[in-house]
């Protein structure tokens, strides 16, 4: 059964990705990623993460998806031009990404299977990926990370406001 | 059973994926995108990691990257939309003042 | 008691320290007594020396003073320390002295002059550097002051820079001198090498052991020290930079390039006697060298038209004369007329420098004439300096000469007796030809000089008088006879080793040979003397016939046989040419080109690497990729 969930859900997740950089209206690359994020949480809730599932959900597909949304329609992409300036970029890029695929996966599926233990699925407690296990770990250990991410959050909230703002030359009507 | 090695194996794939798609892509709102894809493979390992090994940490670190994610993406954007006021277009190639 | 010698070194060196630094700012008359002074101190000091020596029996009259350790390098250790010994000693009698009235002399001639303090700087650290050539204890020492007085006779004769002969003539003494002294430097290098020491007592006892007589290496150091003597005291054929040398101030030329620094060579030849004992072949080199330049010299002055070239001509050929000495192994008798030569030839040049003052600056004979009774005490000085360098008794020059024909002759070398004897003749006319075109006759001074025309003041007249004195009396420490012979007694120890080497050469003829030999040689200097006065006083016609029959020859004796026109071909445009070449040819075009090219290859490449900085985020993306794929690869592979 549960190997049956993981190989649709990995494979929507694989089709969905593949789509995303195969669109050529940042619109429809759009609502494909939004596809692979909800079947990633489908993953997360195998893995007993639940509280991570969710948040995925939330945060991912709900929040910067959305937000990713609102930036193509304000500035009313038409889509990619034909022409190429870079010719050697795209052949080279494919390149490389394939033989970046190739050390990853020698290196997920040789290195790891090296210690047996560790690669079947062990024994987890009743609460594990539960919120209040999370929430035990996060404001203990992972105080001071937790801090400091809001700290991020802010300064991306100002920096975000700043290059949002128009320039004083730009305004319409300003100071004279 | 699903080993390690399967979600490992589908973390890469993703991440390629992400790679690929941004020396590809040309427009600036997808390459912020696939990002965010290679963000989420990376996640994937994570949260596969801490399961079979009965540690909550991985999945401590990936809160923190989904919050690192989303900031980064604001700013981005904010970059993105700066960009389309100054150049009208939102191909990245035409960002190419910093060279010799 | 003998600790004080240092003392002799040190006042000079002070005078120089306060001249040099201070010069400046102090008035002339602190000067002169910073100066005079400290070569004053310098002389009381010797004569303390050489008192205390005297007091030592004759056989243990040899003290050595180290100061301080100079180099210590592995095995090679050097000191900066002085012998004492009856060489060394009237050596430095000598040259303090004679420093000393020189130091006096030209407070009255340099008077006024706009270089007075840096003059009298450069003069006491000459007299230092000449007095640490003779104190110095081992080769290296004395080859620093070797050097040293080098540089300061560069920079005196140079004095007047500002006129180009000037410069002209110091650059061409030092370069000559370098010749000389490349020569010395590789001797002292080949002493180094065969006796592992520096030091004169180690060298000199350890020779007679380890060198059979007429050995290659031997023959080869005494060439080398002698080519260095050579180009120091003006032999054939490095002599060339003296006669050029009397641009200098007339101080100069007597001080260096009459009494002391020239005499360095004679007295370095001397100090290594035991060498040169063990190297006939040198000996010979030697002999032959200084008889062909007494005789060469001497036939050069006899229509020379400077007064001060003639003299210089004549001190090269009275140098000769100390190099034929020691060629026969006369040590002492080379020595000896070092000593009365100092002193006559320094009065020369002081006397002729007290005619050329009072004539603003004329040194031409021709323009001269007549100043008999208007300079009268410089014209008695003149004639007794005369006396005494013709070799007429009992003046000094008569015995020191004497004593060397006399050794030539009976070691068999009736060639080099006959060409001394007549060096000798001629001699005799030159200087006398000399007195009578500068003070005798009618005056043929120009006009506008002929009102200043005055006897000197008394501080350059006083220094002639003594060394007048001098030039009489100093004959006498030399007489020949067994007991009568002071100086050489007083010598003979110093070289006593060197004697014995020789044995086999060793003649003794009789007292009667001796005076016999003493009377010829008289009467040609008489015969020389009686010659000037018929050309110059009562015939003077008769030079001006002998010019015009024999016009070739006078041009050539003139011109000083082409010799110097001679090195300029030969030696000097061609190593002009070559620098030349090596400058435009070799170092712009080859070594320039060279540089600049890796320059502008190293901007080629870094053209072609520029152009990965294309300014599309898309391949920097790309570059990062790549990286991250081969550092990756590389760990896997590990």
């Amino acid at each position: 059964m549960e190997s049956l969930l993981f190989f649709v859900l990995a494979a929507i997740a694989v089709a969905s990705a593949l789509l995303v950089i195969l669109q050529h209206k940042p619109i429809y690359s759009a609502l494909w990623l939004v596809l692979c994020f909800f079947s990633l949480s489908g993953l997360y809730f195998l893995l007993h993460s639940e509280f991570l599932a969710i948040m995925q959900i939330i945060v991912y597909a709900g929040a910067i998806m959305v937000f990713i949304l609102f930036v193509i329609m304000l500035l009313n992409l038409k889509g990619e031009e034909a022409k190429e300036r870079l010719p050697f970029q795209r052949l080279i890029g494919i390149l490389f990404s394939l033989l970046l695929l190739m050390l990853l996966v020698t290196a997920s599926v040789y290195t790891v299977s090296m210690s047996n233990e560790m690669v079947q699925a062990g024994e987890i407690s009743a609460s594990f990926g539960g919120v209040k296990l999370f929430g035990k770990l996060l404001f203990s250990e992972y105080l001071l990370p937790f801090e400091v991410a809001s700290v991020i959050l802010l300064i991306a909230m100002i920096g975000a406001v700043i290059f949002g703002k128009k320039r004083i030359a730009d305004r319409e009507g300003g100071p004279e | 059973m699903i080993s390690l090695n399967y979600y490992l194996l589908l973390s890469a794939v993703l991440f390629s994926i992400g790679v690929l798609g941004v020396l590809i892509k040309r427009n600036a709102i997808i390459m912020i995108m696939c990002i965010e894809l290679m963000l989420n493979a990376v996640n994937l390992s994570f949260v596969a990691l801490a399961r079979y090994q009965n540690l909550m940490d991985g999945q401590i670190v990936v809160f923190f990257v989904m919050t690192v994610a989303a900031a980064e993406v604001a700013v981005g954007l904010a970059i993105v939309v700066a960009m389309f006021r100054l150049k009208q277009t939102e191909d990245v190639d035409e960002i190419n003042l910093m060279k010799w | 008691m003998l600790d004080i010698v240092w003392l002799v070194l040190f006042f000079p060196l002070l005078g120089v320290v306060v001249n040099g630094l201070f010069g400046r700012l102090l008035k002339k008359k602190v000067i002169d007594i910073v100066s005079c002074g400290a070569v004053g101190a310098s002389f009381l000091f010797s004569l303390a020396v050489f008192y205390h020596l005297l007091k030592l029996p004759a056989k243990e009259r040899v003290f050595e003073k180290v100061l301080f350790p100079w180099i210590v390098s592995g095995d090679f250790k050097s000191f900066v320390a002085l012998l004492i010994d009856p060489l060394s000693s009237v050596m430095i009698l000598m040259v303090s002295g004679v420093s000393f009235l020189i130091h006096i002399y030209s407070a009255g001639y340099m008077a006024g002059d706009r270089g007075y303090s840096r003059y009298f700087a450069y003069l006491n650290l000459f007299t230092f550097s000449m007095l640490l050539l003779i104190l110095a204890n081992n080769y290296l020492l004395m080859y620093i002051g070797w050097e040293a007085v080098g540089l300061c006779s560069y920079l005196l004769i140079g004095f007047w820079y500002e006129k180009k002969s000037a410069s002209d003539a110091g650059k061409k003494a030092f370069i000559v001198n370098r010749i000389g002294d490349f020569g010395f430097a590789l001797g002292i290098i080949l002493i180094y090498a065969t006796f592992k020491d520096l030091n004169f007592t180690s060298v000199f006892q350890e020779a007679p052991a380890l060198l059979s007589s007429g050995d290659m290496t031997v023959t080869l150091i005494t060439l080398l020290l002698f080519l260095g003597a050579v180009g120091k005291s003006a032999q054939i054929p490095l002599y060339v930079w003296l006669p050029d040398a009397m641009e200098g101030p007339t101080p100069v030329s007597a001080l260096i390039h009459a009494a002391t620094m020239v005499t360095a060579g004679v007295y370095m030849v001397a100090r290594s006697s035991i060498l040169y004992s063990l190297a006939p072949l040198s000996m010979n080199v030697v002999m032959v060298i200084g008889g062909a330049t007494a005789i060469y010299a001497a036939s050069i002055a006899l229509v020379q038209t400077d007064i001060k070239k003639v003299l210089a001509y004549s001190t090269i050929s009275q140098l000769g004369y100390m190099f034929l000495a020691l060629g026969v192994g006369a040590y002492a008798a080379g020595i000896f007329h070092l000593l009365t030569h100092a002193f006559f030839k320094a009065l020369l040049f002081l006397a002729a420098g007290s005619v050329i003052h009072s004539l603003s600056g004329e040194q031409d004979m021709t323009k001269m004439g007549g100043l008999k009774g208007l300079m009268p005490k410089t014209y008695g000085t003149f004639v007794v300096a005369a006396l005494a360098l013709g070799g007429i008794f009992p003046f000094a020059g008569f015995f020191s000469k004497d004593q060397i024909l006399w050794n030539v002759f009976i070691q068999g070398n009736f060639v080099f007796w006959t060409l001394g004897v007549a060096a000798a003749f001629m001699t005799a006319f030159y200087i006398f030809r000399l007195i009578f075109l500068t003070f005798h006759g009618e005056s043929r001074v120009e006009e506008e000089k002929r009102a200043h025309v005055h006897e000197s003041p008394n501080v350059i007249v006083l220094p002639l008088l003594i060394l007048a004195l001098l030039s009489i009396v100093a004959g006498l420490v030399g007489i020949p006879g067994e007991g009568m012979n002071l100086i050489d007694q007083f010598l003979s120890p110093v070289f006593k080793s060197s004697a014995v080497l020789a044995e086999s050469n060793a003649h003794h003829g009789s007292m009667a040979l001796e005076i016999s030999l003493m009377l010829i040689s008289l009467s040609i200097a008489v015969l020389g003397i009686f010659i000037a006065f018929l050309f110059y006083v009562k015939k003077t016609a008769w030079p001006l016939r002998l010019k015009e029959k024999h016009s070739f020859f006078y041009r050539v004796l003139f011109n000083k046989y082409y010799i110097d026109e001679f090195y300029d071909f030969v030696i000097v445009k061609p190593i002009k040419k070559m620098s030349l070449f090596l400058w435009k040819g070799f170092d712009l075009l080859i070594i320039d080109g060279l540089v600049n090219y890796i320059a502008s290859f190293v901007r080629m490449r870094s053209e072609t690497y520029q152009r990965l900085q294309t300014g599309y985020i898309r391949n920097y993306a790309l570059y990062v990729v790549i990286g991250t794929v081969f550092i990756m690869a590389y760990f896997f592979l590990k």
